[in-house]
């Protein structure tokens, strides 16, 4: 599955700075594995990954990275609870089946959980549909309505209403536009928000 | 990697001979609780053994195979049965790991199986050679590595019956192995692979030539041996590639013979693949291997199977193959998900091939690159802490 590219090199950044030396650290759609070879190299993890792609899963291994092929839901089943420091979910949960029960096993397998998405809130989206009547592509919802991987559509308000009905503990969060940190009005501004959390 | 280069270290193996060793003059203690011994085993290597006998794959081979696995026999019409995977510049690369494979316990390629002579009455083993487990066979590898004073493998690999070896050895001598490849391979025999072995086996003892084991010298349980084999075969295969490889196709005729000759392509492969095997291979040592299959549980003696694993080190490389249905997928998955269950490190890896279970030996180039990688990532860290201690 090709990554989206767009606010990449920022989101990677963000889960670097947050991921602790040393630990162990799930990615739930590792892709080829770039960030976990870096968070292998810069913070000195064991990393393992889950990925579904089969080309994906060969780039992966090849950069040293252990992996499961496979979907999110058996890959997650295959460890005991808390196994690792933290477990990352960098623009999938949008994509998978039933993301709460992903995100419930999450915070089962992991101490912490970074969960990154692509916010349906964001005023291009809103505009898109609200003026045109059409289904929004955007630089974060890049996809046409009948390609897209995306199943799931959602905004930071709808994000943070879950996490306090599920009484997640936010440790840290962040907003992206084009790049750049958004703080003011982030559900209408931010393309990307990125959530580093704990059961407390 | 420049082109040239590994176009040069990519002529393979060439000529290889296989060598055999006297071992366990004192008897190897038997799951079943005999004693068997002395045992020949016949081995072959490939490559060139570091210094610090720090390069050593030990592949172990599937039930029909045997220690040749790669390069050339004087003479011979094909090479060992993995050459595709073993060489200069191939998955398993000689130019820098040093390739070791025995033929099993219980075999008929040199070592000692019931077609061999018991040197207590001169005559061939037949029925009285006792019952062999997986956990034996994996025994008598130990103490050839003992023989030939490798104290531990880079790898231990193997596919189907040489997967479950690579399995069992983890778990029986984890401190030997620092990192394991399983492919197609599963960790204990389902109802239906016991079943099918079954029928093998009833194939071979219902031929009256088979004469309860006692058929040396004669032409033995031809019959019974080749439909033991169809049956085996047809678990090799998938639906969609048999639908692919033979369709309906009539063989050497344009319509049906309403008769009980050979109507189409797939019988007529079938019977060809139960004749060969016939002339390569011993009816006895199939009835012992497919009982050793059978009794194969890894979980056995421990709580479960996560247990199992808690002894177990290294990383494991889990390849399986998406139609094989002899030894599928979900099994394979069992045991990653064992292994990760007990904090262990496993790459489960499927690839999509309508090859069934023989996609093993023959979607190699798909298997290579992730070989490759896992055996590079485990020598170069060995080097790394070589080089650590060094350096205290």
């Amino acid at each position: 599955m090709p990554q989206q590219t767009h606010n990449k090199p920022e989101i990677d950044r963000w889960i670097v700075e947050h991921t602790p030396e040393g630990g162990r650290v799930l990615d739930i759609g590792c892709g080829e594995g770039d960030l976990l070879a870096r968070l292998v190299s810069e913070r000195h993890v064991h990393g393992a990954g889950i990925e579904l792609s089969e080309e994906c899963v060969v780039k992966a291994v090849e950069k040293g990275l252990s992996v499961h092929h496979g979907n999110a839901e058996e890959g997650m089943d295959h460890y005991a609870d808390g196994t690792f420091d933290l477990v990352v979910m960098s623009r999938t949960i949008q994509e998978l089946e039933a993301p709460l029960r992903m995100a419930r096993e999450a915070f089962r397998i992991g101490k912490r959980v970074a969960i990154v998405f692509p916010n349906f809130g964001h005023w291009r989206i809103r505009k898109r549909l609200a003026l045109e009547g059409r289904a929004p592509r955007t630089r974060s919802f890049p996809h046409t309505w009948y390609g897209s991987p995306n199943r799931r559509f959602f905004t930071i308000a709808d994000w943070e209403g879950l996490c306090a009905q599920e009484k997640w503990h936010c440790l840290g969060r962040a907003f992206l536009a084009n790049g750049r940190k958004i703080t003011v009005l982030p559900n209408l501004r931010a393309e990307v928000a990125m959530y580093l959390m704990d059961l407390r | 990697m420049g082109r040239s280069m590994s176009q040069k270290n990519t002529d393979g193996l060439g000529l290889v001979e296989t060598r055999s060793v006297a071992l366990c003059h004192e008897g190897l203690p038997l799951d079943s609780g005999e004693t068997l011994g002395p045992i020949t085993v016949a081995y072959e290597t490939y490559g060139t053994l570091s210094e610090k006998r720090d390069n050593v794959i030990l592949v172990c081979h599937a039930l029909s195979g045997g220690a040749h696995a790669a390069g050339w026999h004087e003479g011979a019409r094909k090479p060992g049965w993995w050459d595709c995977m073993i060489g200069p510049g191939k998955g398993f690369d000689t130019n820098k790991y040093f390739v070791l494979c025995s033929n099993n316990l219980g075999g008929c390629y040199g070592t000692t199986g019931p077609s061999s002579i018991n040197p207590a009455t001169g005559k061939p083993y037949g029925l009285s050679f006792p019952v062999v487990t997986i956990p034996d066979m994996v025994n008598l590898q130990a103490r050839l590595l003992d023989c030939l004073e490798i104290p531990s493998v880079l790898t231990v690999t193997g596919g189907s019956m040489g997967g479950m070896m690579a399995l069992q050895w983890g778990v029986a001598y984890p401190e030997r192995v620092r990192s394991t490849i399983v492919i197609a391979a599963s960790h204990e025999h389902s109802p239906q692979q016991i079943a099918f072995n079954e029928v093998a086996r009833r194939a071979i003892m219902a031929d009256p030539t088979w004469n309860h084991g006692d058929y040396y010298g004669t032409e033995g349980p031809r019959l019974g041996l080749a439909v033991a084999r169809m049956v085996g075969h047809i678990t090799y295969l998938s639906d969609s590639g048999m639908q692919r490889k033979f369709g309906r196709r009539l063989q050497d005729r344009e319509r049906y013979g309403y008769d009980f000759s050979q109507d189409f392509e797939v019988e007529s492969y079938l019977r060809h693949q139960g004749q060969s095997f016939v002339e390569r291979f011993d009816a006895n040592s199939l009835l012992y291997l497919s009982k050793a299959l059978d009794y194969f549980d890894l979980a056995q003696g421990f709580e479960s199977l996560t247990e199992a694993f808690e002894r177990a080190r290294g990383p494991y490389l889990l390849i399986a193959f998406s139609s094989d249905w002899l030894y599928a997928p979900e099994q394979v998955k069992t045991i990653a998900k064992a292994i990760r269950r007990a904090g262990g490190d496993a790459t489960y890896y499927e690839i999509s091939s309508d090859y069934g279970h023989d996609a093993f030996l023959l979607d190699y180039d798909r298997q290579a690159p992730l070989i490759r990688s896992l055996l590079a990532r485990v020598y170069e860290a060995d080097e790394g802490k070589h080089a650590a201690a060094n350096a205290q």
